[in-house]
């Protein structure tokens, strides 16, 4: 047999038709779906819920976060806050003609 | 002027009735071709039909355009419903009973050769039939055929070939003569 010959049988070949109630119930089930994409919502908003009071109270959430945090520490471990600054380095310079070795008593 | 895909899928999810008509109009039948084909059963198809819809319009939202066609979309629904029903139906779906079925609905049909094409076709195994009623009767590319399947297009052509020689030989009884 040859592909057209093929092609020619294949033609011949038909589904029967879908039935009208198949057209309703599409319908109905687009119908209610339409009215839910309809409310005005953006899609993220329906696909993620997010209460009205979370969103209210998120500014108060992060200064919450932000005061409770833990102080910054360096790679040893040690927080920034504990380095107090260092007494100043005082350079004590004999005075006097002396400056050699002390002198034995 | 028909109105392009992604214009009509945005209007028929803000409620518009027209062109959620248009839409079904446009698909319906392909998609009942597809699962009839593939499952035999009218009851099953419409199933499947209706259940493919309401997924797709589910998805329509988020619907682009630029990455498949509507067709290709429903189809790709279509096929894993087809899947999950033969699955968990495994018992029925055997090519056997495909063929059966089939021939319940051909008693409409008056053309001995249309039947015997369609039983033809229910013979095949599964992985040449889903390629060969893509490719013969909802008329997409090879490469569309791949993304549905998750197939490269060199897998495609040698399941197409493989399924039209074993209707070539099935079905040389009834071949038709070519006139001149």
């Amino acid at each position: 047999m040859t592909d057209d010959q093929l092609d020619d049988l294949l033609s011949l070949s038909r589904a029967p038709e879908p039935s009208p109630e198949l057209e309703r119930s599409v319908r109905e089930a687009w119908s209610r779906l339409a009215k839910v994409h309809d409310s005005g919502e953006p899609w993220w908003r329906r696909s993620i819920r997010i209460p009205a009071w979370t969103l209210a109270a998120l500014p108060v959430i992060l200064v919450a976060i932000w005061l409770l945090q833990p102080p910054v520490q360096d790679a040893d471990g040690f927080a920034l806050s504990d380095f107090k600054p260092a007494p100043p380095v005082v350079e004590i310079i004999p005075v006097g003609g002396h400056h050699g070795p002390p002198l034995a008593r | 002027m028909m109105d392009d895909d992604a214009t009509l899928v945005f209007r028929a999810v803000r409620g518009d009735e027209v062109a959620f008509e248009a839409i079904y109009a446009r698909y319906n039948r392909p998609v009942h071709e597809y699962a009839w084909r593939m499952t035999g059963r009218s009851s099953v198809a419409e199933e499947i039909v209706q259940e493919c819809f309401l997924a797709f319009f589910k998805l329509a939202p988020r619907y682009d355009a630029s990455r498949a066609r509507v067709l290709t979309l429903l189809l790709t629904i279509a096929r894993n419903h087809v899947v999950k029903r033969q699955q968990t139906v495994m018992a029925e779906t055997t090519n056997d009973v495909v063929a059966v079925a089939a021939s319940v609905e051909e008693d409409l049909l008056a053309d001995e050769r249309a039947v015997a094409v369609r039983r033809a076709i229910a013979r095949l195994p599964e992985s040449q039939r889903e390629v060969l009623v893509l490719f013969e009767f909802e008329d997409l590319s090879m490469k569309e055929i791949g993304a549905i399947l998750g197939l490269d297009a060199g897998a495609v052509k040698s399941r197409l070939f493989r399924a039209r020689e074993s209707l070539k030989r099935w079905l040389a009884p009834h071949a038709l003569e070519v006139t001149p």
